[in-house]
């Protein structure tokens, strides 16, 4: 697995927390979607499983022993799915398929 | 007249029966006072309630003697019935003058403790000051209701979070942010509870200051097992 170079907010502890004012919330949430893209296309991977997240050091920062739970996961991958870097592979939304580039891109 | 005899066990036994006999005696009397009492009173709501339905009638939202009489009588009563009072009179004449006599009272008390005191506070100090005729925590409430309207130096603030305070008018929410802000800076993070021993203020009124801060956008929040903290909110600061 090849290196990444982590943002400042990876050990940033409140990027783990779900911000509740609206300003801040999106920038978070736009963070987290390039960082999820940037890790995946780094790491070669494209499958995303929303139960194995806890072993993922991208949503598990270790270090500072704080981890991102399952529902801002969902968040970031519905916001990726409405840019057209995310599809759902089942009904439950549980495994997500992650486009480094979209289609459009393409 | 019986010959009492006061010695042996018969004796006890016969004095116990009387003490009895003499309690019980007071407790049915106590309780037909009481339930005549009741009974007076059920026709002064009946009473009541006719004089509110005619005051409807009429339909006035101009501060009559009237109505401001009619209020008093209701709180002498103990009735509450607010919907259909607030809406002919702002609130009771009782109310004004109490939340005139809460602001001087707790003017100063209240700069001491920087500007904000929980409402729960003040009742506690207010009360412990009066000894007798005591406040209900309704009565706080509504007269703090009137501090606004009546330009009291103090005015009552509702948090976000449903928490009440009494704060000084002067009392500037931006330059609390401020500081905050520069201790955040200072500290890198904070809990409610740093907030409190380093400032000297209740825990309650850190909390609240510190989601002032959050809703203003300077700090953001880490939500972990181990407490709330507060940091800086980098998110918008930083560039990246």
């Amino acid at each position: 697995m090849s290196e990444i170079e982590w943002p400042w907010q990876y050990s940033f502890p409140p990027f783990f927390t779900l911000q509740p004012h609206a300003e801040t919330k999106e920038k978070q949430l736009s963070a987290w979607t390039s960082l999820v893209l940037n890790y995946y296309q780094s790491t070669k991977q494209s499958i995303l499983d929303v139960r194995e997240i806890n072993s993922s050091p991208l949503f598990n920062n270790t270090a500072i022993q704080r981890k991102l739970s399952a529902e801002v996961v969902q968040l970031i991958l519905e916001s990726l799915q409405k840019s057209g870097n995310a599809t759902p592979l089942d009904k439950t939304k549980q495994r997500w398929l992650i486009h480094w580039h979209t289609f459009e891109e393409w | 007249p019986m010959i009492k005899t006061r010695t042996g066990i018969i004796g006890i036994e016969r004095s116990l029966q009387e003490k009895q006999k003499a309690t019980d005696q007071n407790i049915t009397m106590a309780f037909q006072d009481l339930k005549k009492l009741m009974e007076m009173a059920k026709d002064m709501v009946s009473i009541s309630k006719t004089i509110s339905n005619k005051i409807r009638e009429r339909q006035g939202d101009i501060t009559e003697d009237e109505t401001v009489r009619f209020k008093s009588y209701l709180m002498s009563m103990g009735i509450d019935d607010p919907v259909t009072r607030d809406a002919y009179k702002s609130s009771n004449e009782y109310f004004k003058q109490l939340a005139i006599q809460l602001s001087q009272i707790l003017e100063e008390p209240i700069k001491e403790v920087g500007g904000m005191m929980t409402l729960t506070d003040a009742y506690c100090r207010v009360n412990r000051a009066r000894g007798l005729e005591l406040l209900s925590p309704e009565d706080l409430l509504n007269a703090s209701r009137q501090l606004g309207p009546l330009n009291q130096p103090l005015v009552l603030r509702i948090f976000d979070s449903g928490v009440m305070i009494l704060q000084a008018r002067s009392h500037d929410d931006n330059a609390v942010i401020e500081d905050i802000a520069e201790l955040l800076d200072d500290r890198g993070s904070i809990t409610a509870e740093e907030l409190a021993q380093s400032s000297g203020i209740s825990v309650l009124l850190a909390r609240e200051r510190l989601l002032v801060t959050e809703k203003y956008g300077r700090a953001c929040r880490d939500d972990s097992i181990e407490s709330l903290r507060f940091y800086p909110n980098l998110f918008l600061r930083q560039e990246t």
